[in-house]
Formats: C-alpha cells, structure tokens, sequence
C-alpha cells in the first residue's frame, strides 16, 4: 500500500515538475508583453505622434475590413431576425424581435464578431508584416538609422486600431439591424410599424456606447498582441508562420474571455 | 575611430564573444573574416548598439556607447550607414522612399532638395529611373546598390557593410567590390566589410581582419595574411586556394 501511495506521489511530482518550466517560460513572456504594452503606451504624445501614419492604417483597417465586417453583419442580423421572430411567434409577441436583435447586436455580438473578423483580417496581417520585417533584418535597418521601430510601426498601428474598430462595430449595428428588419419585416411579416416602435422603445444609447467601448477595449488587445507576436518573431519563415497563428489565437481567446469579465464587472 | 576593448557576449550557454580587442582606423578599409559562428555579425550588431554586450567596451568616433541612453546611441548611429546582407529595404516603400528615409527622417530637408539628392545618390551606384519600383522588383544586386545608397545618404562616417556579395553571381560580385572602391575613393569614409569571400576581400581591403571562436585570430595587409602562422587563418586561406584550383 505505502510502496502505490509513493509511486503515485512520484508520478504527480514529476508531472508538476515537467510543468514548472512551461510556467516560468509563460510567465516570462506575459512579462515581456507587458513590458512591451507600457513602452507602447509611454510613447503616447502629441508632439511625437505620427498622424501620417495612423491615418494611412485607419484607412487601411478601416476601409480594407469594410466588406468583411458588413458581409458578418448583415447575415448576423438576418439569422437573429430569422430565430428570434420563430421563437417569439411562439408567444404572439414576435413584434419584440427587433428591439431583442437590436439590443443583443449593440451589446455583444457587434463588439465580439467585430473583433473577431478584425483579428482574422488586420491582426494576422500586422504580425505577418511586422515578422517579416523583424526576419529580413528591416526593424534592425530602422534602428540602426537611428529611428524607433517602436514609433514608426508599433504606435501607429495600435492607435489606429483602438480608434477604428469602434467605428467598424457601429457600422456592424447598424447592418446587423438592418438584416433583422429585412427579415423580420419582409420575410416573417412582422408589422413594420411595431418592429419598429418597439425596437425605438427598448434600445437605449447606452447599449451602442457600451459595444463602442468593448470595441476599443477589443481594438488595444487585438493591435497589441498582433504587434507584439510580430514584432519579437524570429526562425524565418515559419517564424513568421507561427506568429501570425498565434496572434490570431491569443487575440480570439483574449477578445472572448475579456468580454465575460468587462460585462460583469463594468456593465 | 572604432576602438573595442574585452567584449563579451553569450546567448545562453553559447560564448560568441570571448574578450574581442580591435582598433580600425579611421578612413580605412577593413575586412572581418572568420568562420561561421566566429561571431562577426554578433560584434557589429554589439558596435550599431543592435545587441548589448554582456562585458567590455566599444568607442566609436571618441564615444563610448555601452549603457549610453538611447538619444546618445542614436546620435552615434547617425554617424554609421549600413547595409544590410539582403539590403533589409522596406517592403512598402519604393526606392525613393528607401533612400530617402533617413534624409526625410532626421534632417528638414525641402522636398525638392531631397528628389535631388535622392537621384543624385542613386546615379552614384549607377541606377537611374528606378525611383518608383518595389523592392521585390528589383535583382539582388540591385538591391545592394540601393541599400547602399540609403546608407550613405546622411553621409556618414563610417559604413558597415554584412556579406554584401552573398547570393550574388561573379560579376556582380565585382561590380559591388568596384562600387565599394570607387565610393571610398569619393569620400572620406570608414568601410567595415563583414564577409567570407576571399577574393572581394584580397580586391578591396587594407587590412583583413580574422575571427575565429570570438577573438582575433589574426590581422594583416592582405599581401601579408596569407604568411600568418594561425592555424585557423592558415587553414582558412588554404581551403580557399585549393578551392581556386578547380576554377
């Protein structure tokens, strides 16, 4: 009996062992980002900002994301419309699917689809493009004539994306109850006039800031991963590879768990 | 004008500089030889402030650039061009942006006078009207000629040069070793040439500069290196000559 009871000791040592690397390698890193999050932030000044920049990526997130986002949108609201006025058919109360689809886009899923789909089309492309130019030595080329990558491609980038993805995800509300009213008017026949008044009555401005606000929140993680995984790549092209999976990854959980927590704690 | 003295430099148990002295004069051309791994590329990342050396010192044009900040660091890199082994142009600039960067970066140049001198600099390494192309349009040795001119382009006074004939085919090879001399020629500059071709090194060094293992293995006029009596440079060189044979 003491002889299984130390062999099972034995073997939870050991795994816990064979995990404590994996934990001080984790923790180094969330340090390093951390780090590199600050630097970031310190560099924030109106003197030294680049408005050139930030300007040419708003219109690059924000006009390229444009169809992608509206595309999400437009079929997000048309399947809320679609479910929400069979359920509510059930109990004669199907005029309430639009003001449900409204308030259930401005709140969640504009901010979180929104984010999502920006990860897949901006953050992957800024650490594929930050990668490469970590692994052809041009982020060494920028330092060595004396300018701070940190300035030129980092800043720019993380400030346009927490200005433009609020913006993307109010352009996702309004398509998205867009869709629900196409649907829910034109295909379920709820009464125009109804869906209307009643989607009036319950959506209330503090909805749509709130998703703004997630947004832009969404818009700091998805930039600064994306920026971080690419900036520090290295192994070549499958260096560059792994980068932009793992932006994509980090950012989609981050988006998705940091959503729960600014919910409960802030909404 | 570049003087180190005892530097050191690990990357975890990997000692890639052991205790690395060298002196390069001023307006020379310089060669630094070695095999792979003998930590030439790490010791001019250390000397463009690119990596931190764990022990010793670097003195550039009278400055000491170990734990200076990084306003002091920068300013010392003004004074440094370099051109990257594949030439590290930015992907989403044209040429002119390239080779305009550090102009339009640290000085206030009007931008007439920057189209001016951008041209100017670029007719210097014998290109013309390719001021609206890509990177990925242009050859290799193409390549190493813009990035050439960007790295002049705040006229420095010193240039470091990495393998800047790798990948190229013989007779560009040639043409880069006549562009390096006949750029030297034009100004009063310091040429750091990092590479493993010999024959570019025999055409264009005053001094060869061997690394092996982290140290100097041995530095000479290359008429005289081929007499060292270091085992490494001894084998170096004749690996070399013996692959001559077979041309």
């Amino acid at each position: 009996m003491v002889k299984y009871v130390h062999t099972f000791l034995q073997t939870i040592g050991r795994n816990v062992l064979s995990f404590l690397p994996w934990i001080c390698q984790q923790t180094l890193e969330l340090g390093k980002f951390f780090l590199f999050l600050k630097n970031t932030v310190r560099l924030i000044h109106p003197k030294r900002l680049r408005y050139n920049l930030v300007m040419s990526h708003l219109k690059l997130m924000g006009v390229d994301s444009f169809f992608i986002i509206g595309l999400t949108s437009i079929f997000t609201g048309m399947v809320m419309g679609l479910q929400m006025g069979r359920a509510f058919e059930l109990f004669q109360a199907e005029t309430l699917t639009g003001a449900v689809a409204a308030i259930a886009i401005s709140k969640e899923l504009a901010p979180v689809l929104a984010s999502l789909m920006f990860t897949a089309r901006v953050g992957s492309s800024m650490a594929a493009q930050l990668g490469t130019m970590r692994v052809t030595e041009q982020i060494d080329a920028m330092s060595a004539m004396a300018v701070n990558p940190m300035d030129f491609l980092i800043l720019p980038r993380f400030l346009a994306a927490i200005l433009i993805l609020p913006l993307l995800t109010a352009l996702f509300d309004y398509i998205g109850m867009l869709g629900a009213y196409v649907v829910g008017v034109e295909l379920l026949h709820i009464d125009h006039a109804a869906f209307i008044e009643r989607t009036i009555y319950y959506m209330e401005i503090p909805y749509i800031v709130e998703g703004m606000f997630k947004a832009a929140f969404f818009g700091l993680i998805i930039s600064s991963v994306s920026c971080y995984k690419g900036f520090y790549a290295h192994g070549g092209a499958e260096g560059v590879g792994r980068a932009t999976t793992q932006s994509v990854v980090v950012s989609s959980v981050c988006i998705l768990v940091s959503d729960y927590f600014l919910t409960a704690l802030l909404f | 004008m570049i003087y180190t003295r005892n530097l050191h430099k690990s990357f975890g148990n990997q000692h890639v500089l052991r205790g690395l002295d060298i002196e390069i004069k001023a307006n020379t051309i310089t060669c630094i030889m070695g095999g792979s791994g003998s930590g030439k590329s790490v010791f001019m990342k250390c000397l463009i402030g690119l990596l931190q050396p764990d022990a010793g010192e670097i003195i550039i044009d009278g400055q000491s650039i170990i734990g200076k900040p990084m306003k002091v660091l920068n300013e010392v890199r003004k004074k440094i061009g370099m051109l990257f082994q594949d030439a590290a142009l930015f992907d989403d600039m044209n040429v002119f942006e390239n080779v305009a960067f550090p102009l339009v970066e640290h000085t206030q140049t009007p931008d007439d006078e920057i189209q001016d001198r951008v041209i100017a600099k670029l007719q210097e390494v014998g290109l013309e009207n390719i001021e609206h192309k890509l990177p990925s349009e242009l050859s290799g040795g193409m390549r190493k000629r813009v990035g050439l001119a960007r790295a002049l382009m705040l006229d420095p006074k010193i240039v470091f040069f990495d393998e800047p004939t790798t990948g190229l085919d013989p007779i560009m090879t040639s043409q880069i070793g006549d562009l390096i001399l006949q750029t030297h020629q034009r100004y009063d500059v310091t040429f750091i040439i990092i590479n493993h071709d010999v024959n570019l090194s025999y055409k264009v060094a005053e001094e060869i500069v061997m690394f092996d293992q982290g140290v100097v293995a041995d530095r000479a006029a290359p008429k005289d290196l081929i007499h060292s009596n270091h085992p490494f440079v001894h084998k170096f060189l004749q690996a070399h000559l013996e692959m001559e044979k077979y041309r």
